[in-house]
């Protein structure tokens, strides 16, 4: 479903209202949704390919394994610019009825096949986390790394999603209730996403407004 | 640095620049470069004309529709922006784009 979408000159709502209260009854259904195309095209092939060009880091993320991970630079910081706009909080805060947002905290990662990246049932419960988000910056289409979503002391799935379409975002609900995992990766291709959480604090228009540099 | 003139080739938005609202101004940032820059009334203004694929003639007649300036003082200016723009990397000459 397409009902947000970033592009290089911000983010715009293109879902109808009827699409934004079917999408809020399906995340209250399933505690999770997937955002078509959160990542416009053009933006998201210059994102790639900002990225190809990107060296990343090795960094061990506890539970989780391996990753490799961007280091903080200029694309870190335009992503983070990107996805901390008060039209996609808005989105988000009415599709899935958490608390009003003060900043989306997120990572670039890329996992390959074959590097036994995998988690076993987590829940991301820190720092005031209330929606999880991974939008897949992959160029091709991975196989595995499903994500899995139930409820703490149940075996049914509430949700199974391999995110898999490009530019495509899922989010979920964090809460003590609720715990998720993601399958190892298969195939050869690898996958590229920028994941992280939308929290209430800290605010993020405040973090901007002390980076700000003001033409002449 | 000059990135525009009436005859040569108009300027653009370099590809990996992104900008949005926030707070009542628009503020720009790089993909490669970096920084986040607020632009003033003014400079909004030509930023918008730019992304509507205007060259500079085109972003002249604009302002002067709109302010109480000369055409001859309105172009300096809007030339010394497009030029600061350019050594930021955030604009570069190129076929104007709609």
């Amino acid at each position: 479903m397409k009902l947000v979408q970033i592009t290089r000159a911000g983010a715009i709502r293109v879902g109808s209202p009827a699409d934004f209260a079917e999408a809020r009854a399906e995340f209250e259904r399933r505690q999770c949704l997937v955002l078509e195309q959160l990542i416009a095209p053009p933006l998201l092939e210059t994102i790639q390919r900002r990225l190809a060009a990107s060296d990343f880091t090795e960094r061990l993320n506890k539970g989780v394994g391996t990753e490799l991970r961007l280091p903080p630079g200029p694309l870190s910081g335009a992503l983070e610019f990107l996805t901390n706009d008060p039209v996609l909080f808005a989105a988000i805060e009415e599709i899935t009825g958490c608390e009003p947002i003060g900043c989306y905290r997120g990572r670039v990662y890329r996992m390959q096949p074959a590097a036994g990246h995998a988690s076993g049932w987590h829940n991301d419960l820190s720092d005031g986390r209330m929606i999880t988000m991974s939008v897949n910056l992959s160029e091709g289409v991975f196989e595995g790394g499903d994500l899995q979503l139930r409820e703490v002391g149940s075996e049914q799935l509430l949700a199974q999603v391999r995110n898999t379409g490009f530019g495509d975002a899922v989010i979920f609900r964090i809460d003590r209730a609720l715990e998720h995992q993601v399958l190892p990766l298969t195939g050869t291709v690898e996958r590229s996403a920028y994941a992280g959480w939308f929290q209430p604090h800290p605010s993020y228009a405040a973090l901007l407004n002390s980076r700000l540099e003001q033409t002449a | 640095m000059t990135v525009s003139n009436t005859r040569g080739a108009a300027p653009r938005i370099a590809d990996d620049v992104v900008y949005r609202e926030h707070e009542g101004a628009l503020v720009l940032t790089s993909l490669s470069a970096g920084g986040f820059l607020r632009l003033d009334d003014v400079g909004r203004e030509i930023w918008t004309a730019l992304a509507d694929g205007l060259d500079v003639d085109g972003i002249v007649a604009r302002l002067t529709a709109q302010y109480d300036v000369s055409a001859e003082a309105c172009r300096e200016d809007v030339e010394a922006f497009l030029a600061d723009l350019a050594g930021r990397g955030l604009v570069v000459s190129g076929e104007a784009v709609r």
